[in-house]
């Protein structure tokens, strides 16, 4: 936090503050060297005028003392030429006076006199300049030019500041045919040093001055600039650190951008804490309506049958995936008299809450239409007549129902509008027929019917669109074909139904893509299954033996199985009638079943007797006062389940095997 | 079930054929029962399909008949089905008894 606030003063104070001091430093440079311009020419032309005057008085006076003597301007003048020259040298700001006259028709020179700071004299032809070097003096052609007139006063100076001197030169006549040449000069070092000298002093004031301003600007942007920036900052910091805005509202007097910022940055932090309010409380809106969903959701579910139901030789296998919480999709079966049993899938159209309140409505009407003992087109009818009377909103339904007598081994079916059932018996064949309206649309619509033969093996597969509509990825289609090809590949096992196989084809297919629609499935399947009454009699067994060798399993499953069941058999023959003293007569059922698991059952009417336990067998023990343990223990080893209930004064033993890839696992090798 | 019997030299060799359940092992335990000496007594289960406790106490009373004659005993050819009923009295391990090859 330190170093955060460290490095806004050090950008915004002192960078802001240096920058204007390097602008005002800068612009300083600039009038100065300007201003020093300005006055250096000044003091030229001053300085210039001053040597005009000088050169002119000093002309006058020698011409006016030669007039006053009545002679030329000669030798004679010399006394009155150092006077005059001494005196504004020494007196003047002159820095130099030189003194001369031109005669016999400007052809000869005479030096009269020279003064300079320094003294005065006769030097002729030399002087010294004003760095005090000796040069010897020779006209330019200005002053060559100057000499040629008859008189006047005129600039001896290209105004260059640094070259020697400025100087002027006047000329007069004496009369006598003689010029008198008067050069005043300043040199530029005494001109310009004690001017340089007091901007000097100027320019250290100056600098003084600025040092002084731009503390004192630092310490203004510091307090103006920095300080109530630093306070928002402060003030954000405070705010993201705890999720809301302090207590204390920044200061909003005033009429400066900070002001602006801090305003700004009141409604914001209110403006946030507004929409943290309304988020919690949009939140806690939403969890409620989730837990609403889910309440619903699990009251559909409780609608649904259990997933797995087995009647006598038949088996139904179920699912229902809903896209949302709620869905439109259902199945349903039920145990009708006579050991019938009706299978149902339907889709009520659209998704949702609305979608399952139909969905509902239709599961109960079918329900309640089927224990009336309707057949499937009746129901149809019947239930399409209610929900078309009052549907504003014409929601419908399609739906397939079908009713199982296992009787006939014949399955009567009627479909409103559903997607084409299969029925698999070597392959996976579309159950065509009877196609209908869909339900909740007209009123009094006439509804077929029809039936379909269906032997031990076969399956019955219903589905909604959900499971030809899954989509992958690339949002493409699990489609017919697809779905045919996971029927055709179907084997039975105990460890899939049909089911299960497809759906997992279908996430497989599907992957993590987003389910869009309610899947629904389920499946009958007629089991072979056969059932004798039999005698308790050893020599029954044979009869039993048949059932076991004419099924389609291979022999080596065949030859164990007939091993179990014969240990079973002949100990119920042995044990379960001795002292048997009942009005009923001795009686065994056996009920062999397979599909995708084997299953025996043995059922007597003699006394009640569980043979699942003490199994326990010692062969070094008496083998023959053993004799039902061997035969149990063999059983049971060759079997995979093993299951004794005692109901209705019977013995029940139910013996499982299941279908492997592997058959004779149980072989345990030597 | 079909059961012939060879004497050679004392060594008793049962051949034994298809079923050898409750039904018929009483056959064989009657042609056990019928033994009065022998050196050795072998059973050649090379054409039994199909043993059950039944044929396994058989196979124990002949051992028995066996120690009280005093005759080496011992079962042959068992095919590997019949094996796995066996191997699941522990007989296997008591008796002498060859796998087919």
């Amino acid at each position: 936090m330190n170093k955060y606030r460290t490095i806004i003063k050090d950008s915004l104070s002192k960078k802001l503050t240096i920058k204007i001091a390097i602008l005002m430093i800068s612009v300083f440079l600039i009038l100065l060297v300007g201003a020093f311009a300005v006055v250096a020419n000044i003091i030229s032309e001053e300085a210039f005028t001053y040597n005009k005057s000088v050169a002119y008085t000093v002309c006058d006076l020698v011409v006016y003392q030669a007039a006053e003597e009545h002679r030329p301007v000669d030798v004679r003048s010399r006394d009155n030429i150092q006077l005059y020259s001494e005196y504004f040298c020494q007196w003047g700001r002159i820095d130099y006076i030189s003194t001369l006259t031109v005669s016999d028709n400007d052809t000869k020179v005479t030096y009269l006199g020279f003064a300079d700071k320094e003294g005065s004299g006769y030097i002729e032809k030399t002087r010294t300049d004003w760095l005090g070097k000796e040069i010897e003096y020779s006209f330019t052609e200005k002053e060559k030019e100057i000499l040629q007139t008859d008189g006047g006063i005129y600039d001896n100076n290209d105004y260059s500041y640094f070259g020697d001197s400025t100087s002027a030169v006047a000329v007069s006549n004496d009369g006598y045919g003689n010029k008198v040449v008067v050069v005043a000069g300043i040199s530029y070092k005494e001109l310009f040093k004690s001017t340089a000298e007091r901007f000097l002093v100027v320019v250290l004031i100056l600098i003084g001055a600025f040092i002084l301003m731009t503390v004192v600007i630092y310490y203004l942007i510091r307090k103006s600039v920095f300080l109530p920036a630093k306070r928002i900052s402060d003030s954000m910091t405070e705010f993201i650190k705890n999720g809301q805005r302090s207590d204390v509202k920044l200061d909003e007097s005033g009429s400066d951008e900070f002001a602006m910022i801090a305003a700004s940055f009141n409604r914001m932090t209110d403006n946030i804490d507004r929409y943290l309010h309304n988020i919690k409380e949009l939140t806690s809106v939403q969890e409620r309506q989730k837990v609403e969903l889910d309440i619903a959701s699990k009251i559909q579910k409780g609608f649904l049958a259990p997933g797995e139901f087995h009647s006598g030789n038949c088996e139904v296998y179920a699912m229902m995936t809903p896209a949302k919480n709620v869905g439109g999709d259902f199945y349903d079966y039920m145990l009708l008299d006579n050991g019938r049993i009706m299978l149902t899938i339907a889709d009520v159209s659209g998704k949702g809450m609305s979608a399952s309140l139909f969905m509902a409505v239709t599961l109960v009407l079918m329900r309640q239409y089927a224990r009336m003992n309707y057949s499937p087109a009746e129901i149809l009818s019947k239930v399409n007549d209610i929900l078309s009377e009052n549907n504003p909103n014409l929601l419908f339904t399609t739906a397939f129902i079908g009713i199982y007598n296992p009787a006939t081994q014949e399955m009567s079916y009627s479909n409103a509008g559903h997607n084409i059932p299969y029925i698999i018996r070597d392959v996976p064949e579309p159950l065509v027929g009877a196609e209908n309206i869909v339900l909740g649309l007209y009123r009094n619509e006439h509804y077929e019917q029809t039936t379909v033969k269906m032997d031990p093996g076969d399956i019955i597969f219903l589905y909604t669109d959900g499971a030809t509509e899954a989509v992958d990825d690339n949002r493409h289609f699990f489609g017919i074909k697809r779905l045919e090809e996971a029927l055709n590949s179907f084997r039975p096992s105990h460890e899939e139904n049909l089911v299960e196989y497809v759906n997992s084809s279908i996430c497989e297919y599907a992957k993590d893509a987003e389910q869009y629609d309610d899947l629904t499935m389920l499946s009958l399947t007629i089991k072979e299954r056969t059932v004798l009454e039999l005698r308790p009699d050893e020599s029954e067994f044979g009869k039993i033996r048949k059932v076991i060798l004419d099924s389609k399993l291979p022999r080596e499953l065949q030859l164990s199985l007939c091993v179990a069941a014969e240990e079973i058999f002949i100990n119920i023959c042995s044990y379960a009638f001795e002292g048997f003293d009942s009005s009923e007569k001795p009686e065994v059922r056996f009920v062999f079943e397979y599909f995708d698991r084997i299953r025996m059952r043995f059922e007597d009417n003699g006394m009640a007797y569980d043979p699942t336990r003490d199994v326990q067998f010692d062969v070094d023990y008496d083998v023959d006062s053993q004799i039902g343990g061997l035969g149990k223990l063999i059983a049971f080893t060759i079997a995979d389940s093993v299951i004794y209930e005692y109901t209705d004064n019977r013995n029940i033993l139910t013996i499982t095997k299941y279908l492997k890839g592997e058959i004779n696992e149980y072989h345990t090798e030597q | 079930m079909n059961i012939t019997q060879n004497n050679n030299d004392g060594i008793i060799t049962i051949v034994l054929e298809g079923w050898l359940d409750h039904s018929s092992s009483p056959e064989l335990g009657e042609i056990i029962d019928g033994i009065d000496s022998a050196k050795g007594i072998v059973l050649d289960f090379a054409k039994i399909e199909y043993v059950s406790s039944a044929g396994i106490r058989q196979i124990v009373a002949t051992h028995r008949k066996s120690k009280e004659l005093e005759a080496a005993f011992s079962v042959i050819n068992v095919n590997p089905e019949v094996m796995s009923v066996i191997a699941i009295t522990g007989l296997d391990k008591k008796l002498k008894i060859k796998r087919e090859y």
